[in-house]
């Protein structure tokens, strides 16, 4: 190789390197994007709240605690899987894209804050307030979380089982132990999710008692978003809830429904039906539209 | 010269292995002033050694941090720049060192020996220059693409760090350990090989 051909070889790489840093600089995001969350839970008791967010491949900042609508967060130890404790402060990455790396903070709010919080009934908040090691301190937009003191039911549904899949799309089972009347199907979280939920109700009259008996009538059911209540479903009969979250949808969900009515004996009650989605999975195509429309590069 | 190639040999070695145990048991700076040290004994022969011996003076005092810092872990925009300007200076010393090993190949080496150090030469600054390319793109291509090629490159440029302190191996055992001037042929004169 000549002399001159090794400058000029350099000469390029310097360039294609500024160029490219240039480039890369650009698509830094500014702060961390968080994931749409849709959330509604009963504390204390539950477990953490796990919130998802993207931020830049080489970015090593911790967060060392949040704010959730006044009530403080300390930030668990997530990743104790990945490394076995040996490096608490680790930064782990759930995905990686060419700019940007999905992570995840699991956060446990203060019980003596949030008990006093919970006073004046649920509490709902739409941003998070994070506060970083390095003392940098960001208030970032989350979706929709709810936190409800109680949890209805009055377990007049036996749950006999459920299964779902990675695409989101999930079933479960009861039986009724008495007949039934549901008037009405509540999430707390209301029009919200509505476009990003199908959610279809059935029964039958298979005497099933046990998971090992069951079998799903596919297709089978109403939409609770159209249904018209009252619902009535027999003392014994199974009873479906079947979930589909919408691929669209990217973020995270953890809510339930609450199905309520009367008993044949005229008894109102309440019952809740959980619903959670997957850890996200994104593409790097969700990744550029969540920028897009959340904004964040510098 | 026999111990200026010594010399490069070993400084050479430092500048390529790293002992990471919180600090680099084989410092770099300590490489490159045995490189300098080695081109200033050969500078007076070989003037290419002049510009040898300038870059890697340079490197004595750029690649201090390296002694403390593991820069295969570093993921910092700021340190992977460092990263990436170090991989640069010292592809600029290695450059002008086979300059030195061609020049002094061509005085007292066989061909068989002279079209080996050419040959070793192309492959060498060229894997260099590729990997070099390859990581300036790195950033921006997703990973599973630049990743499986980079891994290529490093594989393929580690074997020709071999292969070169191998080649430093070789002309120190070629050259001989003292000579005259032959005033006569005007040309280096073997006197004596030293086996030391």
């Amino acid at each position: 190789m000549k002399g001159r051909l090794f400058w000029f070889a350099l000469l390029f790489i310097g360039i294609s390197w500024t160029a490219n840093t240039i480039y890369a600089y650009s698509k830094q995001l500014a702060e961390p994007i968080f994931l749409d969350h849709y959330i509604d839970t009963f504390m204390p008791g539950d477990d953490y709240l796990t919130f998802y967010y993207l931020t830049n491949k080489d970015d090593v900042s911790h967060i060392s605690h949040v704010n959730l609508g006044g009530v403080t967060g300390y930030i668990a130890n997530e990743h104790f899987q990945f490394d076995y404790g040996f490096h608490f402060d680790s930064t782990v990455n759930l995905q990686t894209f060419t700019h940007h790396a999905l992570r995840s903070i699991q956060v446990d709010l203060n019980a003596i804050e949030l008990e006093d919080a919970l006073k004046d009934g649920p509490i709902t908040f739409n941003e998070i307030d994070l506060f970083f090691s390095n003392g940098k301190g960001v208030t970032a937009s989350i979706g929709e979380v709810t936190i409800l003191q109680d949890y209805p039911d009055d377990e007049l549904l036996r749950s006999l089982g459920a299964s779902g899949s990675n695409d989101n799309w999930s079933m479960a089972y009861y039986q009724a132990l008495e007949s039934l009347r549901i008037e009405d199907v509540t999430n707390h979280l209301g029009k919200t999710i509505k476009d990003q939920l199908l959610i279809t109700i059935n029964s039958t009259t298979r005497k099933a008692t046990s998971h090992d008996d069951l079998h799903w009538d596919d297709g089978a059911g109403i939409n609770i978003w159209d249904a018209e209540f009252p619902y009535e479903v027999k003392k014994d009969d199974n009873f479906y809830v079947h979930t589909q979250i919408s691929p669209e949808f990217i973020g995270s969900l953890s809510t339930g429904l609450v199905f309520s009515g009367t008993t044949v004996s005229g008894k109102s009650f309440e019952t809740y039906h959980p619903l959670y989605s997957q850890q996200p999975y994104l593409t790097q195509k969700d990744v550029d539209k969540l920028i897009a429309e959340k904004g964040g590069a510098q | 010269m026999k111990t200026a190639i010594n010399l490069l040999f070993w400084g050479y070695l430092l500048v390529v292995l790293n002992i990471q145990i919180g600090i680099d048991l084989l410092p770099d700076p300590l490489g490159y002033l045995l490189i300098a040290s080695g081109c200033s004994r050969l500078q007076d022969q070989h003037p290419i050694a002049q510009k040898a011996r300038l870059f890697s003076t340079l490197m004595i005092f750029i690649s201090f941090p390296t002694v403390f810092i593991n820069l295969s872990e570093a993921t910092s925009f700021g340190w992977s720049s460092y990263s990436m300007a170090i991989m640069f200076l010292q592809l600029i010393v290695v450059y002008f060192l086979f300059a030195i090993l061609q020049d002094i190949v061509r005085e007292y080496g066989e061909d068989r020996l002279l079209n080996r150090t050419n040959s070793s030469y192309t492959i060498y600054i060229s894997l260099n220059l590729l990997l070099l390319a390859a990581l300036s793109f790195s950033m921006n291509i997703p990973e599973v693409v630049g990743g499986t090629i980079i891994l290529i490159l490093i594989v393929a440029t580690l074997i020709m760090e071999i292969v070169l302190l191998v080649l430093l191996r070789a002309i120190r055992r070629a050259v001989p350990s003292r000579f005259a001037l032959d005033i006569k042929e005007n040309k280096p004169m073997f006197i004596e090989e030293d086996y030391s």
